[in-house]
């Protein structure tokens, strides 16, 4: 990342910092501040959006370790959420205290990661989205089969250090811890050792292998680490909506959670802010618009709120990928940057 | 051997031809420009919907409505074709995957917006009683009609492929497309052409399909066991497909009839995934597929 004229990095420490200057502290704080306050500013349907936005943050986080850095396509991401769903919900209604289902919920979907990420051993690419789909499906008929997921399960308020978690806004509270310690945790990941050797991975595996990295324990390692994210998030999604339902985990989600990482721009953090914001708040606009396209074409009234919220996601997936590949996060960069010069653009 | 087992063989390998059809649209892009079009089952049902819309609401007869079908279809192809994927050629696997399902889930929206989500009766084709097979029960006129156009199509696309100067230069253009166009061959119009094949054999199989079972959007679940029945064969071999479909629907059978009553069901539904991680595993080219040696 490029900084002001004539501010140098002395030292290692400053040079992987993730918060460098005081003006990003100060935007950063700021930001802090107004994520805060927000249940005090807007409405329930909008506080409700933005805890969607949190749990989509939190398992896209994962996708992103998998999909952006380490290149490995998973299809099976919303069966991975599901399981910790469902292994959260099951262990809540057995008496378990929240604060140790929620590592364990992570733990069940991690190594369900792990067996699954196995054929990613052998095969990549293409073959690889294939396994992954296979394994969406397997996950489900077990959750179907064996897990309850033809009734679902109803999910108790949980209860934190004495704190019952009951209303939007305490959800909102504890989503908020979890999404900044999530986003802490894969920025480490990221520019650690670890999210090196992923990257090396994800450009060329077989000369990843001949520098030393060990291919075969990193890729294990990226489907553990990133279905854990996935198995959070799968947890607060059941604890918010009081309900386990495997309605919730669709193939169809996991092509979205896709999706967001493109228009985001896969391979960085700020991307997976930028694009489940980007993709959930046009869903919110779709529904919203729907009612009043349906009055102004009579016709399609009848099927256009189920129909309109798709086309337009997959609009906006294809023209991000043909016009704007590297997405939103890209995009960012430049308008940083040419604030950053200003007067002169070159 | 048992009655019953002869049985469930024969109605097994009369719901795989249906995969095998499917799954040649599947191969024939693959083919020719190494992307996988995920949105060929969506494809598929269009054409179903198309004919529907040709024959039933606007009244044509059967033979124009077949005729305004493959031609929708094409200028269909030819649209994705020409906007969607001829700026992607040579860009890295995963744009392109998520491209394809964004296509797919767009068509599905389209379908959605145009017929609804209701089970829609198409005209029928056949005649509903089935051939006597003797002793053995009856085989429906649909499923002989999907293995013989299988074979058809198999057999005519296998010889094309192998012997005409266009198959030649489909089989350059999948190979290298910087090698093709230095030997004088157009590029974009052969990837025009595969897709318009593919689409037109996707939709032959769409309207067929449903003049059995009915037409839904739902019905693209059963592309993706024509996903499994291209892996499984092999992504570059045509025969794989016409092999491996039957394969696949007479394991279903047996896993329904025989594995589902001890587990409760759902069995046979994802029997198809596990054969295609087993297979994966061990073989990740497909059975009859060809493996690459990746060089650095």
């Amino acid at each position: 990342m490029r900084r002001r004229h004539g501010l140098f990095n002395v030292s290692y420490e400053q040079e992987i910092a993730i918060i460098r200057t005081r003006f990003e502290w100060t935007v950063f704080l700021a930001f802090l501040l107004l994520m805060a306050i927000l249940p005090k500013l807007l409405s329930l349907g909008w506080l409700d959006f933005f805890i969607r936005w949190g749990i989509t943050i939190v398992a896209v986080m994962g996708l992103n370790l998998i999909t952006g850095y380490c290149g490995q396509i998973s299809l099976g991401h919303a069966a991975f959420m599901g399981m910790g769903g469902f292994t959260g919900a099951i262990l809540l209604n057995l008496g378990l205290p929240f604060v140790v289902v929620l590592p364990l919920a992570g733990l069940a979907a991690g190594i369900s990661g792990l067996v699954f990420g196995m054929p990613a051993l052998r095969v990549k690419g293409l073959y690889l989205a294939f396994t992954t789909l296979a394994a969406h499906h397997i996950i489900m008929t077990v959750l179907v089969r064996l897990m309850g997921g033809i009734t679902g399960h109803e999910v108790r308020p949980p209860v934190i250090f004495g704190l019952v978690i009951d209303s939007e806004v305490r959800v909102y509270y504890f989503l908020f811890v979890i999404v900044a310690l999530c986003t802490f945790v894969a920025k480490n990941i990221a520019r650690g050792k670890a999210g090196r050797a992923f990257v090396a991975v994800r450009d060329h595996d077989i000369a990843a292998n001949t520098l030393g990295i060990n291919v075969y324990y990193y890729k294990l390692l990226v489907f553990f680490i990133g279905c854990c994210f996935a198995g959070v998030g799968g947890l607060i999604h059941v604890v918010y909506f009081g309900w386990a339902s495997v309605e919730a985990f669709t193939l169809w989600n996991a092509i979205w959670y896709l999706g967001m990482l493109i228009v985001g721009g896969m391979g960085t953090i700020s991307g997976v802010f930028f694009g489940t914001f980007f993709i959930l708040g046009i869903e919110q606009v779709g529904f919203s618009l729907a009612p009043r396209v349906g009055e102004a074409i009579p016709a399609i009234a009848g099927t256009i709120l189920g129909a309109l919220p798709v086309i337009v996601f997959s609009l906006i997936l294809m023209l991000f990928i043909v016009f704007e590949p590297k997405g939103l996060s890209h995009r960012w960069e430049i308008i940083k940057e040419s604030f950053r010069l200003f007067p002169f653009n070159y | 051997m048992d009655q019953g087992i002869i049985n469930y063989l024969i109605t097994g390998m009369a719901s795989g031809f249906v995969y095998s059809m499917v799954a040649i649209g599947f191969i024939l892009i693959f083919k020719c420009s190494k992307i996988f079009n995920f949105a060929q089952a969506e494809v598929t049902i269009l054409g179903a919907y198309i004919f529907y819309a040709a024959t039933i609401q606007l009244k044509l007869p059967l033979f124009f409505g077949a005729l305004l079908t493959i031609g929708t279809v094409t200028v269909l192809a030819l649209m994705i074709e020409r906007v969607l994927l001829r700026p992607l050629i040579g860009q890295p696997i995963l744009p392109i995957i998520i491209l394809t399902l964004a296509l797919g889930s767009l068509i599905r929206g389209g379908i959605i917006l145009g017929w609804g989500s209701e089970m829609l009766r198409p005209p029928s084709l056949f005649p509903a009683k089935g051939l006597s097979l003797g002793t053995l029960g009856n085989l429906s006129y649909p499923h002989v009609f999907f293995f013989l156009v299988s074979c058809v199509l198999i057999l005519s696309l296998s010889i094309y492929y192998r012997y005409s100067r266009g198959g030649l230069a489909m089989r350059v253009t999948a190979d290298d497309t910087v090698v093709a166009r230095l030997l004088g061959i157009k590029v974009t119009r052969v990837l025009a052409t595969t897709w318009s094949i593919a689409s037109v054999v996707g939709a032959v199989g769409g309207v067929l399909l449903t003049s059995v079972t009915g037409i839904h959007y739902s019905a693209v679940e059963m592309g993706f066991k024509s996903m499994t029945v291209a892996l499984v064969g092999g992504l570059e071999s045509l025969p794989g497909a016409i092999i491996v479909g039957p394969l696949l629907g007479v394991i279903e059978t047996m896993v329904a009839v025989y594995l589902d009553p001890l587990v409760g069901g759902g069995l046979s539904e994802v029997s198809g995934f596990f054969v295609l991680m087993i297979v994966l595993i061990f073989r990740p080219y497909g059975i009859f597929g060809w493996e690459i040696i990746e060089r650095v």
